[in-house]
């Protein structure tokens, strides 16, 4: 059971990871025994990026769709939309829009978007066989096309509307096409860097697979963006960043089924002062809200691990209760070689 | 991993060796029996009801499971997140140090027991 669920969210994180994970800095491979699963908790139902944490949730599916499902799926989306704006006329398709406002017009794609997802994922955990789940997959990414392609001409039509930022954010973070996914960060970068909304893109761009591209838009919204909360989750995300280039290169060295990509390889990953970037958070963003608890939070956390669990210190003492509920000692073991498992059955 | 981690215990049973869990199931019964009904046989931590949140992994700022340390006989930090092979390659190294030599080499046919 843990098995099967745990393939289930592997592939999803795998493909927002950039589509490879071999390529991505936050998985650390593409070998199933050496993924990590997130909390039970993030992974229940928050797709919504709002509440996404650094190993998160942000949803796409792979690409390999093709086109005639596509313009299938594009007409039943038409007369849903006409069905819901009550407007809709096939042959007057420009009307509508101007009725409701982006906002307006983005919660209706990205309400239908949510009730598949939400049905997609409880379908998924049920079906039995991989035919079954790439069925459902299949169903869902037809789903998640249009209601893409809509989000895109929505946001190309109203870039003069802050609104739009939103709109791109959201289809660069959810939409399965790749490209798709490529043009709307684009659009959002080049129209955007002043949002608010931009937090959301620091998680994207820390997660995706790391590139020079990818470091300087983050260091670009760090010190450049007025507002001190994409600040925070660009430091952050840089943190992230620099966290999954360090992760791939140490998996590169135990593995040989893997190989990290040019960039990964070659970036001079001891050079960077992870400390440094840990206390700025901690200093400079202590009290802003962070996806899970403050800034200081995080960055005293990872301070800690930095100071205190790093290889070559003696590891913290640990004292708890087994499950029968009598007390011991992770320093009762001194002496012998210690594998400490921080394991769940989820 | 639990077909590996048995044979590991299994295997070092006599050797100055142990493997430690710290355990974030919420539910202290459910886990117990999941124990039972996979053979667990190695010790564990839990880090209490309120599961992944609990102190322990608080602590150690841990945020994705499994996360894996090996320690030496003094208490140090030797190895991270490694698994299988080269987990068995870590845990030669640091026996070898005390003077005990094993050989791991032949775990790999038990990985692929299905945990389920």
């Amino acid at each position: 059971m843990q098995m099967k669920w745990l393939a289930i969210f592997t592939a999803l994180l795998m493909v927002a990871c950039n589509n490879t994970a071999t390529e991505s800095g936050n998985t650390t491979g593409g070998d199933s025994n050496t993924q990590q699963k997130t909390a039970p908790d993030d992974d229940a139902d928050n797709h919504d990026h709002d509440d996404d944490d650094d190993d998160g949730d942000e949803h796409s599916d792979d690409d390999d769709h093709d086109a005639d499902e596509k313009k299938d799926e594009k007409k039943d989306d038409n007369s849903f939309e006409g069905e819901k704006v009550g407007a809709k006329s096939d042959t007057d398709d420009d009307e509508p829009e101007t009725k409701l406002t982006v906002s307006e017009q983005f919660k209706e794609i990205k309400s239908e978007y949510d009730v598949a997802y939400k049905e997609y994922r409880s379908e998924a955990r049920k079906a039995k066989t991989t035919a079954a789940r790439s069925a459902l997959s299949k169903k869902f990414t037809a789903v998640v096309n249009s209601a893409g392609e809509r989000a895109m001409v929505l946001a190309e039509e109203n870039l003069q509307d802050e609104s739009a930022a939103e709109v791109l954010i959201w289809a660069s973070r959810n939409v399965t096409d790749a490209e798709m996914r490529k043009k709307a960060m684009e659009l959002a970068l080049d129209h955007f860097m002043d949002s608010p909304k931009m937090s959301d893109v620091c998680m994207t761009l820390s997660r995706g697979a790391p590139s020079a591209d990818n470091e300087a838009t983050l260091k670009k919204l760090r010190d450049e963006s007025p507002h001190d909360e994409v600040q925070a989750a660009a430091t952050y995300g840089l943190a992230n960043f620099y966290k999954g280039i360090k992760r791939s290169q140490d998996y590169a060295k135990t593995t040989d089924r893997y190989t990290a990509p040019a960039f990964v390889a070659d970036y001079d990953i001891e050079s960077v002062d992870m400390e440094e970037i840990y206390q700025s958070l901690v200093d400079n963003f202590g009290d802003i809200k962070a996806p899970r608890g403050t800034y200081g939070e995080i960055g005293e956390k990872a301070l800690f691990e930095i100071r205190f669990l790093s290889i070559g210190k003696v590891a913290p003492d640990i004292e708890g209760k087994d499950f029968d509920g009598e007390s011991f000692k992770l320093s009762d073991y001194r002496g012998k070689v210690v594998v400490i498992d921080f394991w769940g059955d989820w | 991993m639990y077909p590996h981690e048995r044979s590991l215990v299994k295997k070092l049973a006599d050797k100055p060796f142990a493997l430690i869990g710290v355990n974030s199931d919420k539910d202290l019964d459910k886990i117990k029996e999941i124990v039972q009904e996979k053979n667990i046989t190695w010790r564990s931590f839990w880090n209490g009801p309120e599961g992944t949140s609990g102190p322990i992994s608080t602590k150690w700022n841990v945020t994705g499971w499994p996360t894996i340390y090996v320690l030496d006989a003094e208490g140090k930090i030797r190895f991270k997140n490694v698994r299988g092979d080269s987990m068995d390659r870590a845990l030669e190294e640091l026996l070898a140090e005390m003077g005990v030599e094993v050989d791991l080499s032949d775990h790999a046919e038990e990985d692929d027991d299905s945990d389920a």
